[in-house]
């Protein structure tokens, strides 16, 4: 039997692998497969053809089929001669397609033949509308024709490589043809790219952001807790280096360090940021309840600290001194001015949970990137970098506790938000300049994302607001069931590998047609290998092979040299052609 | 309209009751015969002279056995099967008819005769022939009025033996067999029944008769100048002419005048006589057949006989052959005759018959079809030539409109 | 060169097939699942293939056997010289009319025949490869016949004169349309595949090569 790749590769694409035998919308279409089953994986992208329109399907499953069971009982080879026992077998036992169909297409009469041109004029003058790919709303008739997708049929849907804005995210699994992303859609809506840990999520966020930063029509910050992003790194598994995207993109990203005189990987980074203790709000605190383990008690404390302090409430807070007492006049031990005690009495606070209060905060009173005066507004130049079309990885250096995280991605990001719905409004009252779209990349997003964080997080707001003020996330985690529903079900495009989880399957398709079909796709991904692209940012859903991220994807992007690719008129001038 | 069964079972009833005392005396009678066999076993001159004076003085028309002049041997004589013969050729022939049928459409007749050749020892399967004469118009008609089935019957045996001779003489042109001898090979021909040419003789139609007499005997001469064996060959016989002479050898002398009236053993059957006497492929003594019509019959043609037991283990079974003088007289030729009906009749195992005529048969018979076949085609030849043909008669018509059978697959026959 | 058979009687007709009494000499014997053809009237054909041949018992080859040992004059006799009444079933399979073969039932059974043709190779031919195997609906649909049998020997009849004519595929075509008719009839279809099979192995050995089929 020959290697099924091969053979595969030697399918003439536009050769039928079967016909349409039953199903329908709801339930799929079963197809007759009439090549040996190992030439078709699940999958697979098919194309049916019937009369004016083209239907694009999955493969979601194949069946073993026999026209009456003892057929398939029997072992009639071993009882008839090898020609008698083939003809046989080609008529009674035969195996089904189940193909999930996503998208319908008018593509008109027979090219050549007068109503051919008729429905061209048709389309030209603007009588009918010029053909694209739609959601299927009907189906294929019995017998119509299947083939594989071909790579026109690939680029037809998914748009072809070549045109800027495409960006080829993997490989279809059977005959390795391109399939692209296309960006400026996935940067429309907050996207998520998902996996089991050790399926190589990182790097396909790294090709992503390398597709996203080199198309650059929208801004990316980098929320990098583990310092991978930026500069480069070492594969934990085969020890190889892997590059950073400032190695690439020097001339446009930045990397800023957390906490001042941070080193990130050895190197310095182009700037750190601070975190001035006037930034922090209650709302900041109330967030890290659970981290902190905060009593319910806390936002009435807080309350009372931004009534008695404002924007000074940390600083001040933080100087108090808990359990300080002096004795009064009696000689009684009380409450010290300057205490926590002192105070609580004063703001009609309960001690008790005043004092529980500051003795939580003290994390974060040590953390040494919360300065009074920082060097520099930290948080200004991420903006300002942000809005003149750079590109910004945040590296949390060795503050790579939960609680950092937490802390400075919420805040950074509410300030970044702020800034962005101001640029909005006068954009829109005032039509001043469009704001550049912003995207931000949130790892470990179930632990900023999840239902307990859902309503205090700007994170969830984002999502939730689609692209009101030009912001999108992209999320990228290992656990979706953690993550908020709601936020999920709002996710455009979904990248994402192999999922061991039952909960986290259902949490990635939620939202999706054809949920059943493609759970047990994704549960027979290949690790590190293969990826499924589904939702709304992509035209159907396709398990692709995912693209490697080495020294030749770099050059592919950008080029043998590093710059970027010329374009064909610029080799045609170069050559002394065209005008 | 069908039997009274009421009447029927009432005679037969009155038949029943006689039975058994019929059987004892039938029995006794059959004693008697034997034991008169054995006593006048040896008196061979004294049997001929008895018939003669009988004949000659008061039943010329007696009809008996008696004993051969040439070559006699004793009444009881029983003669063991001759060894088989290789080198001997057997011709057997037998014929059928169709009798013009008034009732048909048209009127015809036919006769079909077959013969059968073989060669004893060799592994060549015989050789079968069939010839058919059609018979129409005058043909149809004697002196009498239009011919009937006797004639035709008669008609039919001399074709037969006419038919052995044409093959015979084809046989003895084309083959230069010597035996050891030097004698030409041996030539063995039978047909079905006695050698006796049956016919009317006392009706109109006598000078018909006479003439055929004529052709067979010279038939019959033919046989015996090609040095042929010629025999009859008759199944499970009825005669009984030894018993015959038997009841005229115990007469009185004072009771001679009433021989032909005197049948004291009347019932019993040659065959039943001899039964007894002949084990398995033996013969019986040759006789002479002593009788009005077989006058006729002179000289080498003098008609003879004897009896043989064809049968086999366990089972005897006697047959009668008729031969004329030159075969009786010939010891060789009787012996081959013996041998090769001994021979021909195992063949068919527990029907012994000789299997030639029982051939020689089933290429004569005409069936019902193929007679209605020659019926239509003789219809369509008219009818072609613009001759009228006549229609079935209603009689016919109404006896021949039976049930039907419809074809289905399922059965074989409805 | 037609080989004609005499026919003694015909027994009984149907549009579905008939039945023949005939008395052939034992060298001329015509075979299990032969096409044959009874003219039927003024370029009216009827084609059958013979289902059943069935020899009528006869009463001297009874006797014969009773006797000890029977001489080989006896048995060539037998053989050669006497007609052996047969009766032939055989199924109606099609016909021709005005020189266009059809796979059809006749439209009228035979009423009187004289003679029925054994078909030579070219006329199995030409029958066979009219239309796409229709005659095969006639056999299938019969009941108490041996439907494998006939099936099997027609075809490898059917694939000499195929084969001969320069066309070795005859065979897998026809196995091809009587699997697809008999999807649904396991039962009959192994049968019908099992005779096959033997018949295959059959010709293979008697052809010495790897298989016709």
């Amino acid at each position: 039997m020959m290697d099924s790749n091969d053979q595969s590769m030697l399918l003439d694409p536009q050769s039928a692998i079967g016909y349409v035998v039953g199903g329908g919308l709801r339930e799929n279409l079963r197809v007759r497969l009439t090549i040996p089953a190992q030439q078709v994986q699940e999958g697979g992208f098919v194309i049916i053809e019937s009369g004016d329109w083209r239907f694009y399907g999955l493969v979601t499953d194949l069946q073993l089929g026999a026209t009456d069971p003892r057929f398939a009982d029997e072992q009639s080879e071993a009882r008839l001669p090898a020609e008698l026992a083939r003809l046989l077998h080609g008529q009674t036992l035969f195996t089904n397609l189940e193909v999930l169909p996503a998208l319908m297409q008018e593509v008109g009469p027979e090219p050549g033949t007068p109503a051919y041109q008729r429905w061209q004029e048709e389309i030209d003058l603007g009588l009918r509308p010029e053909t694209a790919p739609l959601p299927v709303k009907t189906i294929p008739p019995h017998h119509a024709p299947v083939r594989l997708a071909g790579p026109g049929d690939i680029a037809e849907i998914f748009g072809k490589s070549e045109k800027t804005g495409n960006f080829v995210i993997g490989y279809t699994r059977e005959q390795g043809h391109p399939v692209c992303l296309n960006l400026d859609k996935f940067v429309q809506r907050s996207s998520g790219i998902f996996g089991a840990t050790g399926t190589g999520k990182s790097f396909l966020t790294r090709i992503i952001l390398a597709g996203l930063i080199h198309y650059n029509r929208a801004s990316v910050l980098v929320y990098d807790m583990h310092n991978e992003y930026g500069f480069d790194d070492t594969a934990s598994d085969t020890g190889k280096r892997v590059v950073g995207l400032h190695t690439k993109f020097a001339n446009r990203l930045r990397v800023v360090g957390l906490g001042g005189g941070a080193l990130i990987r050895g190197q310095a980074p182009d700037f750190n940021l601070e975190i001035a203790r006037r930034d922090i709000t209650p709302a900041d605190i109330e967030m890290l309840t659970g981290e902190l383990n905060l009593k319910e008690t806390t936002p009435t404390t807080l309350d009372a600290l931004w009534t008695d302090f404002g924007r000074e409430w940390f600083s001040q807070f933080e100087a108090m001194r808990p359990g300080a007492t002096i004795e009064n006049d009696e000689g009684k031990k009380v409450p010290a001015p300057g205490s926590v005690a002192y105070w609580a009495l004063r703001a009609g606070v309960n001690v008790m949970a005043a004092e529980g209060l500051h003795s939580k905060l003290g994390r974060l009173f040590h953390k040494e990137y919360i300065v009074e005066q920082p060097a520099a507004d930290g948080v200004s130049e991420i903006i300002k970098a942000l809005e003149a079309g750079q590109h910004v990885v945040l590296s949390f250096g060795r503050h790579e506790e939960d609680l950092d995280y937490l802390l400075v991605s919420n805040l950074l990001t509410r300030r970044i938000r702020d800034a962005w719905e101001k640029r909005t409004n006068d954009f829109r009252a005032r039509g001043e300049k469009e704001p550049r779209p912003l995207v931000i990349v949130v790892e470990e997003a179930h632990k900023l994302l999840n239902r307990e964080l859902a309503a205090q997080t700007t994170f969830s707001t984002i999502a939730r607001e689609l692209r009101k003020y030009y912001v999108t996330l992209l999320i990228v985690d290992q656990r979706p069931s953690q993550i908020y529903d709601e936020v999920m079900s709002q996710l455009g495009t979904r990248v994402t590998g192999w999922l061991g989880d039952e909960d986290d399957v259902r949490a990635v398709l939620s939202g999706l047609a054809g949920r059943d079909a493609l759970r047990g796709m994704l549960a027979r991904l290949q690790p590190k290998e293969e990826v499924l692209l589904l939702g709304w940012g992509v035209p159907m859903p396709l398990p692709v092979r995912s693209r490697r991220y080495d020294e030749r994807f770099w050059e592919e992007l950008l080029g043998r040299s590093g710059a970027a690719k010329r374009s064909e008129k610029d080799i045609l001038g170069e050559l002394g052609f065209g005008a | 309209m069908s039997l009274d069964f009421q009447q029927v079972r009432q005679q037969i009833n009155a038949l029943g009751e006689l039975a058994p005392q019929r059987a004892r005396q039938l029995a006794e009678l059959r004693m008697l015969a034997a034991g008169l066999l054995e006593h006048h076993a040896e008196d061979l001159d004294a049997l001929r002279q008895r018939v003669h004076t009988i004949t000659r003085l008061h039943d010329p028309n007696l009809r008996c056995a008696l004993p051969a002049i040439e070559n006699p041997e004793p009444l009881n004589a029983h003669c063991p099967l001759p060894s088989l013969l290789t080198q001997a050729t057997v011709l057997a022939a037998d014929g059928s008819q169709i009798a013009p049928d008034r009732h048909a459409e048209v009127n015809y007749g036919l006769i079909n005769v077959g013969a059968v050749q073989m060669r004893v020892g060799l592994p060549d399967p015989p050789v079968v022939s069939v010839q058919s004469r059609l018979m129409y118009d005058d043909d149809l008609y004697t002196p009498g009025g239009t011919i009937t089935e006797e004639r035709l019957s008669l008609m039919r045996d001399l074709a037969e033996r006419r038919r052995l001779v044409e093959l015979a003489a084809v046989f003895r042109a084309q083959t230069n067999d010597r035996s050891d001898t030097g004698a030409a090979a041996p030539l063995i021909t039978f047909t079905d029944g006695p050698m006796e040419l049956w016919g009317a003789k006392d009706s109109a139609d006598s000078g018909e008769f006479e003439r055929s007499l004529e052709q067979y005997h010279v038939a019959l001469s033919n046989l015996h100048d090609l040095g042929a064996t010629t025999a009859g060959y008759v199944d499970k016989p009825y005669a009984n002419l030894v018993v015959r002479l038997l009841e005229v050898a115990s007469l009185p002398e004072s009771k001679l005048a009433e021989a032909k009236h005197t049948h004291p053993l009347q019932g019993v059957l040659d065959r039943e006589l001899f039964r007894p006497l002949l084990a398995l492929g033996e013969r019986s003594a040759v006789f002479a057949l002593q009788s009005r019509s077989t006058q006729r019959y002179l000289d080498d043609l003098a008609l003879h006989f004897f009896y043989l037991n064809v049968g086999r283990e366990g089972h005897s079974w006697l047959a009668r052959v008729e031969i004329p003088a030159w075969v009786a007289r010939n010891d060789l030729m009787l012996d081959n005759l013996h041998a090769v009906l001994v021979q021909q009749c195992r063949i068919l195992g527990n029907r012994p018959y000789p299997y030639l005529l029982h051939r020689a048969h089933e290429a004569a018979v005409v069936t019902l079809e193929e007679k209605d076949q020659v019926t239509q085609m003789i219809a369509l030849e008219l009818r072609r030539r613009g001759v009228e043909v006549g229609e079935i008669s209603y009689k016919q018509s109404a006896k021949t409109a039976g049930g039907k059978s419809r074809y289905t697959r399922r059965g074989r026959s409805q | 060169m037609t080989q004609a058979i005499q026919i003694g009687r015909l027994l009984r007709a149907g549009t579905s097939g008939f039945v023949v009494g005939c008395r052939v000499t034992q060298l001329d014997s015509p075979s299990f699942g032969a096409l044959v053809k009874a003219p039927a009237g003024a370029g009216y054909d009827i084609f059958g293939l013979i289902y059943d041949i069935h020899v009528d018992d006869d009463g001297l080859v009874r006797q014969l056997v009773t006797a000890e040992g029977v001489d080989e004059s006896v048995i060539n006799d037998n053989r050669l010289n006497r007609n052996v009444p047969l009766e032939m079933s055989v199924l109606a399979v099609g016909y021709r009319q005005g020189g266009q073969i059809y796979h059809l039932l006749p439209p009228r059974p035979p009423l009187s025949l004289d003679v029925i043709l054994l078909c030579d190779p070219d006329e199995l031919r030409r029958f066979t490869s009219a239309g796409r195997f229709g005659y095969f609906r006639h056999v299938l649909r019969a009941q108490d016949l041996p439907v494998g049998e006939v099936l099997a020997a027609h075809v490898q009849q059917a694939q000499r004169a195929h084969t001969a004519a320069g066309d070795p595929g005859w065979a897998s075509r026809a196995t091809q349309e009587l699997i697809t008719l008999l999807r649904d009839d396991y039962p009959t279809l192994m049968q019908v595949l099992g005779a096959l099979s033997d018949m295959a192995a059959g010709e293979a050995v008697a052809s010495g090569a790897a298989g016709i089929l």
